[in-house]
């Protein structure tokens, strides 16, 4: 249940955003989140929109970007997603080592609304 | 209007931690993050090898339990400072608290710090708490799938125990399934081998740990910094 916090920092992260380009709401988070984060999709969307609640966040889209875990082959020296603890390189067969990747937690990008100076709309928090 | 941002969301955490560790640094005290699932054997093995670590060095353990002093009362027994953190629930320790638990440690008499994190697989070790080592504990009977199950467990920690090794005989356990699944994810780790019950691999942990409590800078092998 580590989703409810990084649910948390989530909204905080992209407040934060949302006030650095004075928006009044964001619409849409894309959220790129590595399989070793061991998130599950559902329970991560339930803690967001608990944690959304009153901010800039609040009725938010999330959508989530999932990553895999990487290895790099010693032969042919080609980087390959890890699926079902397959270490093997699948043009190869060569064990892979571990590479860097699928442990991301990164707020990629929002969609803002951002008032224009005539009719603003009500900003929330 | 779209925003690019590329933003790690766990900044906040993260900067609470690097701000541990410098605290830390400055001090000349190392710290220890231990983690590993409920019932793996995390503070009987502090039980261990506590004795042989106040030998020469001043320790101090903060204990991170959802409810219940009872750990702490354990590690108080043999006279090591320890100060409880109750997450009341939560399943992990985080930078913070653990920022109120070193303030109320005596940092300039203390050399070596070690955090018990939560016991949990999974959660404690998505959250950097400023240590400069992590040691992750495994026991035999939970199964050798599991660093194939928890990898984020072993990655990037310096060292992993094996531990209620005596009772290898009656249990499935692959050692050596175990260590090629801990290498595939950290090719660099320790791996100790231990029993408490006969001492197995303890003295072997303390000269390891005293080791890494000699470097003049422990390395940051968690941190981003």
């Amino acid at each position: 249940m580590h989703e409810f916090s990084i649910a948390r920092s989530l909204v905080e992260a992209a407040c934060a955003e949302a006030r650095r380009v004075g928006a009044s709401r964001i619409t849409k988070l894309i959220f790129r989140i590595g399989v070793l984060r061991q998130v599950d999709d559902w329970l991560m969307k339930e803690a967001f929109d608990l944690a959304a609640g009153g901010s800039l966040c609040d009725g938010c889209i999330l959508s989530i970007e999932k990553t895999h875990l990487q290895a790099l082959c010693p032969q042919c020296q080609v980087r390959f997603a890890i699926r079902e603890w397959n270490w093997n390189c699948p043009t190869c067969g060569a064990e892979g080592e571990d590479a860097i990747g699928g442990d991301e937690l990164e707020l990629l990008s929002l969609d803002a609304e951002i008032p224009d100076e005539s009719g603003s709309p009500e900003k929330r928090l | 209007m779209k925003v690019e941002v590329l933003k790690n969301v766990f900044e906040k955490n993260e900067n609470a931690a690097g701000e541990n560790r410098r605290r830390l640094s400055a001090r000349g005290v190392t710290c220890i993050n231990l983690l590993g699932g409920a019932g793996c054997g995390k503070t009987s093995i502090l039980e261990a090898v506590l004795p042989a670590l106040t030998k020469s060095l001043r320790v101090a353990v903060l204990e991170g339990d959802l409810a219940t002093t009872r750990d702490a009362a354990r590690i108080a027994e043999l006279g090591v400072p320890v100060v409880q953190l109750l997450t009341e629930g939560g399943c992990h320790l985080n930078a913070t608290l653990i920022e109120h638990g070193l303030d109320r440690l005596p940092l300039d008499e203390i050399d070596l710090v070690i955090i018990e994190n939560v016991g949990n697989p999974i959660c404690p070790a998505n959250f950097d708490l400023g240590e400069h080592l992590r040691i992750s504990v495994l026991s035999v009977t939970e199964g050798d799938d599991k660093p194939s199950k928890y990898p984020l467990l072993f990655k990037g920690v310096a060292a992993v125990l094996l531990t209620k090794c005596d009772l290898l005989p009656h249990t499935d356990f692959d050692i050596e399934q175990a260590r090629q699944d801990i290498r595939r994810v950290n090719p660099h780790a320790q791996i100790f081998e231990t029993d408490v019950k006969n001492g197995a691999g303890i003295e072997q942990l303390a000269q390891w740990i005293l080791t890494q409590c000699q470097q003049p800078a422990p390395p940051s092998l968690c941190s981003k910094e």
